[in-house]
């Protein structure tokens, strides 16, 4: 997390300088004499774009903005009473900090096969250089402090954003005026500057209050020399910004607002939406705090080199859900739309602590279809029927929920590639492979049942892939050849060097079941991430008062692990076994894997259950297991969504509250509650 | 017995008046592994309760020169329930896969019963039903094939 | 199969897949986007042998091809022909371009009077051959990857044969143009200057070309996925920030070089906008003048499948 928390109030007062107009440049060149590259608001095409500027010349004096849904206009503005042309009073530039902060594509890892067989793996040091951006306003900085915790408070740290917000400089401006798409009121995130600028200027007259609110700001404004703001220039910043705060009241009623909202994740509302929204993309593109990313990779014609960038990715597109066969968890724009909305001003709080929205409009003025998202909340987590205004609510309410996240050291997860080798190869199935991977790196050895690894190879999609067993020289890795990258994976031949990360993703609770039941069910490949836990459960025999495997496999060719589970069988461990369907020759069970309990029931509160199949079989599972009085916290189920990064900074795999791939992929049933069911999530 | 003590026998639900009624209709069919026990598209002779062994529903698949087993019954389990519904006919070839035995109840005798005792039709026609539901809502779920591969891609 | 004349003289020869370029009813644009590529059109020649590529190369193939690239809608009665006769000798066929993939800026007549079009653009249309409806390939066989747009990007082409040699999928983006426009800065010409833009129902793939040059996508790339045609046009009728545009104009946007897609031909249909053509009056040509324009295909007076 990066700390840049000081407190506006120390630097208040005396602290606080007049710049007059005439002088904003030499604040512009001392930042350049600084080695910085200075950024900031300029007109382009039409509209405001942070832009590199090399004087202050370049700001846009005399402009203001007209901002509503869906349309925006600058206009000429005549010099204020003074004569002066006024720079600052056009809103948030549409463009904002974020390119600048976490560009829209970032070479994320190289990868070269040489000459010899052997991997190359390259991660480029971030391109990042001091910059400083100048008019960054309240809901800038509250969107930067977002990001902060999102890419840089979390156990898996971005190391590009944090290198190129190390150098950021920021000088804040404190607007004097709202568009009517502004609503930082209402997210408590402004007008006011109150918190990481390193100078804050109030546009007055013919200058600015400049007020140096890091030690950093203090010593450049020490350096330009110059006097003191006056009474009579503190009094007009702030009848300025209270006009704006008056100006802008109280557009999104915050109080309650995540619950209420999360309690409409059924409105009719979101098809009403649907019909209008595009799903194009642009509301997320230039939100300051929205942060998908996906990955794109490059190579050469022959596939031995490749670079793998990280490209801003956005949840209303398709691809952006879908896994392996094509499927996607959000077919419908409906479904998107739902996602984007109760992501932001739901359960973001649940998985950063604070709302994803600052309130800059940018959103709404830029949605080329006029859609706003004030409009659509109030009528979505509308009012509760029958609740009088000042009346307690009826139901339990957050304004700006501050729910810690699970406490986590930061940069806890490392994000980077180990290369390995491929050890043995050994064919499963006709369609699934187990690899050996052999490996002495520490964190891959301590790897744990139910945890996964990512795993990049040149030329292809990097996939997450489940432990298939853990091993005292590595770790095996089964794969179904599914899609062209696992179809590869299944193919390749010992000695190639696979690149991994991991492990990763929160393992089976195992200590769960100490003193318990066991039951394991697995259906087809969901057997591989549950092998390690049999592994384990095996190796603890005493701990566990019964032990028992439910397999469902297509045909009894489609088994997987035959000989080991055999000689486990013959070892007297209860495993139970049918398949979908089978030629006369076989003369075990044809059914559904539900239809093993019939003869051995895990029943009531001292099971505890690991599942692991397509979702549907976890279902029907979880139902039965339900009737059975398996108290759904014993019921721990893994799953598959799509995992781009598996660290929690790309937001492919969010489901509700969590991002499988860091709070999961298992999760108990109890925990998912009904989001296990619902469609669209 | 062991199996059949763990298993749940689908009849132990009924009264046991009903259940003793019954009774009275069954004798107990013991099947080698391998023999018939239903064939597709003959009149079903009986109405089964498996109380051991395993028996498996097969249908004929002429041009694969073959039979494909659709689902296994075992302890507990119902089977020829084409006994009791028209036309009473067997919808598949049932075949024990080990040394079965199962209480039947003659098809016709059953049916005729039936006729008569309405207690024993609304009490055993229910579980019947129940059976066929949940070979129906499997044979859904197998038909979705999740295990399998999911739908190719081009690439 | 024709046998090659010439010997390949590279050194990477030796199993390199036989790639083919050819066209039906299009104008050329694609398979010259193709040679733009210059010094990746090396690289490209060394991995693979271009046994057929009208545009770069005299030589001449009828197959087989491991990959080949498709330009041009079908449009006549001996293409119906031909791309069968293609595709079996093809293991990978990707189509290219508006024409291919869509119909082109000559699916216009599928939707009107077919006999009006032939009058309007031959001056003695007996001696034309051509369908009523000019369609994308797809439509008569079975395609396996289609590049779009008008012309197409051709690093998506070098994208596509390179995962065509390392195996993998390659990546063609579904999403909407917006996605590429944002991410390259470029600020939204609806909203700031209410110009018509397809971009968020056409799909990405050409760099967002037009809204960098300050004026509206219109569509080239065909629609996305999950394109909400209705929700657009209803904006650029009705909403505020257009001035709201007539019904017609708006059909009319949706009428370009992939109007013949359905998604967007829905949109014209229901708006209104298609070109109308007059039928020329009967002997406006004289026939001498039809005679020194001998048509391409077949022979003077045959009828065509639509006549």
């Amino acid at each position: 997390m990066i700390e840049r928390h000081w407190s506006a109030a120390d630097a208040m007062g005396s602290a606080t300088r007049f710049l007059p107009t005439a002088r904003l440049g030499e604040l512009v060149l001392a930042l350049r004499g600084d080695g910085r590259r200075v950024i900031g608001p300029v007109v382009e095409d039409g509209a405001l774009k942070m832009a590199e500027i090399d004087h202050a010349d370049a700001l846009p004096f005399g402009w203001t903005a007209r901002s509503e849904p869906g349309l925006v206009r600058l206009e000429r503005r005549a010099p204020d009473a003074a004569g002066a042309d006024r720079a600052f009073d056009n809103g948030p530039a549409w463009s904002g900090i974020k390119p600048w902060t976490f560009p829209s594509r970032v070479d994320a890892l190289a990868l070269e096969t040489r000459a010899d067989g052997s991997l190359a793996v390259r991660v480029d040091a971030p391109a990042s250089q001091p910059t400083a951006v100048i008019g960054a306003r309240a809901c800038d900085l509250a969107a930067l402090a977002i990001h902060d915790r999102v890419l840089a408070g979390g156990p898996a740290v971005d190391p590009d954003y944090a290198a190129r917000r190390a150098d950021l400089f920021v000088v804040a401006v404190e607007c004097a005026m709202a568009t009517s798409t502004c609503f930082c009121t209402s997210m408590d995130t402004g007008p006011e500057v109150t918190r990481g600028a390193d100078i804050t200027l109030s546009e007055i007259g013919d200058g600015f209050a400049a007020r140096g609110d890091s030690p950093a700001g203090q010593r450049l404004l020490d350096r330009l020399v110059l006097a003191p703001a006056t009474e009579a220039h503190l009094a007009q910043a702030a009848e300025q910004v209270a006009a704006v705060r008056a100006a802008m009241g109280h557009a999104v009623e915050t109080d309650g607002l995540h619950d209420r909202l999360l309690a409409n994740l059924d409105s009719p509302r979101w098809a009403e939406i649907a019909e209008r929204c595009l799903a194009c993309a642009n509301c997320t593109l230039v939100c300051p705090t929205c942060f998908c990313t996906g990955t794109e990779v490059v190579s050469d014609p022959d596939g031995r080199e490749s670079t793998a960038t990280r490209a801003w990715d956005s949840c209303f597109t398709a691809g952006f859900a879908q896994v392996v066969g094509g499927g996607s968890f959000r077919p419908q724009h409906r479904d998107r739309y739902r996602q984007w909305l109760t992501h932001k001003f739901g359960t973001w709080f649940d998985q950063f602590g604070t709302s994803g929205c600052v309130g800059c409009g940018r959103c709404v003025a830029w949605c080329p279809v006029g859609i706003d998202v004030r409009e659509e909340l109030a009528i979505i987590a509308g009012p509760v029927p029958g609740l009088v205004p000042d009346a307690p609510a009826l139901v339990p309410t957050a304004p700006v929920r501050a729910i810690a996240p699970a406490a986590v050291e930061p940069g806890s997860i490392r994000t980077t590639y180990v290369p390995t080798t491929l050890a043995a190869v050994r064919p499963e199935t006709a369609d699934t492979t187990t690899l050996r991977i052999a490996t002495d790196d520490p964190a891959l050895l301590a790897a744990r049942p139910g945890q996964f690894v990512m795993i990049a190879m040149p030329a292809f999609a990097i996939p997450p892939i489940s432990i298939s067993r853990i091993r005292d020289d590595g770790i095996e890795l089964t794969i179904r050849a599914a899609g062209p990258t696992t179809s590869v994976l299944a193919r390749i031949r010992p000695g190639t060097q696979l690149a991994l990360r991991g492990p990763l993703g929160r393992p089976w609770p195992i200590e769960d079941a100490y003193g318990r039941d066991v039951a394991i069910v697995a259906g087809g490949i969901g057997l591989a991430p549950l092998r390690g836990l049999l592994d384990q459960v095996l190796a603890e025999r005493d701990r566990f008062t019964s032990i028992r495997v439910y397999l469902g496999a297509r045909t009894p060719r489609d088994r997987l692990f035959v000989d080991e589970l055999e000689a486990l069988a013959a070892d007297g461990v209860d495993i139970r076994l049918t398949v979908d369907r089978a030629g006369p020759e076989w003369l075990g069970r044809v059914g559904i894997i539900t239809e093993l309990f019939r003869g051995a029931k895990p029943t009531g509160a001292n099971v505890t259950a690991f599942v692991c199949g397509p979702e549907r079989m976890m279902t029907a599972v979880t139902d039965l297991l339900g009737d059975l009085a398996v108290p759904p916290g014993h019921t721990w189920l893994t799953l598959e969504r799509r995992m781009e990064c598996g660290v929690g900074l790309c937001g492919h795999c969010q489901l509700g509250t969590r991002f499988v791939c860091r709070d999961g992929p298992v999760f108990s049933v109890a925990e998912l509650g009904s989001d296990l069911r619902r469609e669209g999530l | 017995m062991p199996a059949i003590q763990a298993a749940t026998m689908v009849l132990d639900r009924l009264s046991p008046a009903v259940r003793g009624r019954l009774g009275e209709l069954a004798h107990d069919a013991e099947f080698a592994a391998g023999a018939e026990i239903l064939r597709e598209g003959i009149d079903t002779p009986f109405l089964g309760l498996v109380i051991s062994g395993r028996v498996a529903l097969r249908l004929r698949i002429p041009e694969m020169g073959d039979r494909l087993t659709i689902v296994t019954c075992e302890a507990g389990e119902l089977v020829g329930w084409s006994a009791v519904v028209a036309p009473f006919r067997a919808t598949v070839d049932a075949i024990a896969t080990e040394p079965t035995t199962i209480e039947a109840f003659d098809a016709a005798t059953l049916r005729a019963r039936l006729e008569t005792d309405c207690e024993l039709a609304a009490a055993l026609l229910p579980l019947v039903l129940e059976s066929v539901s949940g070979r129906l809502t499997a044979s859904w779920q197998q038909l979705l094939d999740m295990f399998g591969s999911r739908a190719p891609e081009p690439w | 199969m024709a046998p090659e004349t010439r010997v390949p003289s590279r050194a990477a020869a030796v199993n390199r897949p036989r790639v083919g370029v050819v066209k039906f009813a299009s104008c050329d644009g694609c398979q010259l986007t193709i040679l733009d590529l210059e010094d990746e059109l090396l690289a490209l020649a060394d991995r693979f042998e271009f046994v057929e590529f009208a545009e770069a190369t005299s030589r001449r193939s009828s197959g087989p091809f491991d990959v080949l690239f498709i330009e041009g809608s079908i449009s006549s009665p001996e293409q119906v022909v031909e791309i069968a006769r293609l595709r079996a000798a093809t293991k990978t066929l990707v189509t290219i371009g508006a024409c291919a993939t869509a119909g082109g800026i000559q699916a216009l007549r599928t939707a009107a009077e077919h006999e009006a079009f032939r009058h309007a653009v031959y001056p003695a249309p007996a001696f034309v051959e051509s369908l009523a409806v000019a369609s994308p390939v797809a439509t008569y066989v079975a395609v396996d990857a289609e590049l779009r747009g008008c012309p197409i990007d051709a690093h998506q082409l070098v994208e596509l044969l390179t995962a065509v040699t390392t195996g993998r999928r390659p990546q063609l983006p579904d999403q909407a143009v917006c996605l590429e426009c944002k991410r390259r800065g470029l600020e939204c010409v609806v909203v700031t200057r209410g110009e018509p833009c397809l971009g968020p129902v056409t799909q990405t793939g050409c760099g967002a070309i037009c809204p960098g040059m300050g004026r509206g996508c219109y569509g080239c790339f065909g629609p996305r996925e999950g394109a909400n045609v209705d929700g657009l046009a209803r904006w650029f009728t009705d909403g505020p920030a257009l001035g709201s545009l007539e019904p017609g104009d708006v059909g009319r946007l949706f009428a370009g070089f992939t109007g013949g897609a359905p998604v967007f031909r829905g949109v014209t249909d229901r708006l209104g906008g298609r070109p109308l053509i007059q039928l020329r009056p009967a002997g406006a040509y004289p026939p001498e003048l039809a005679e020194h324009n001998p048509p391409r295909w077949g022979s003077a007076g045959k009828e065509g499948l639509d006549a």
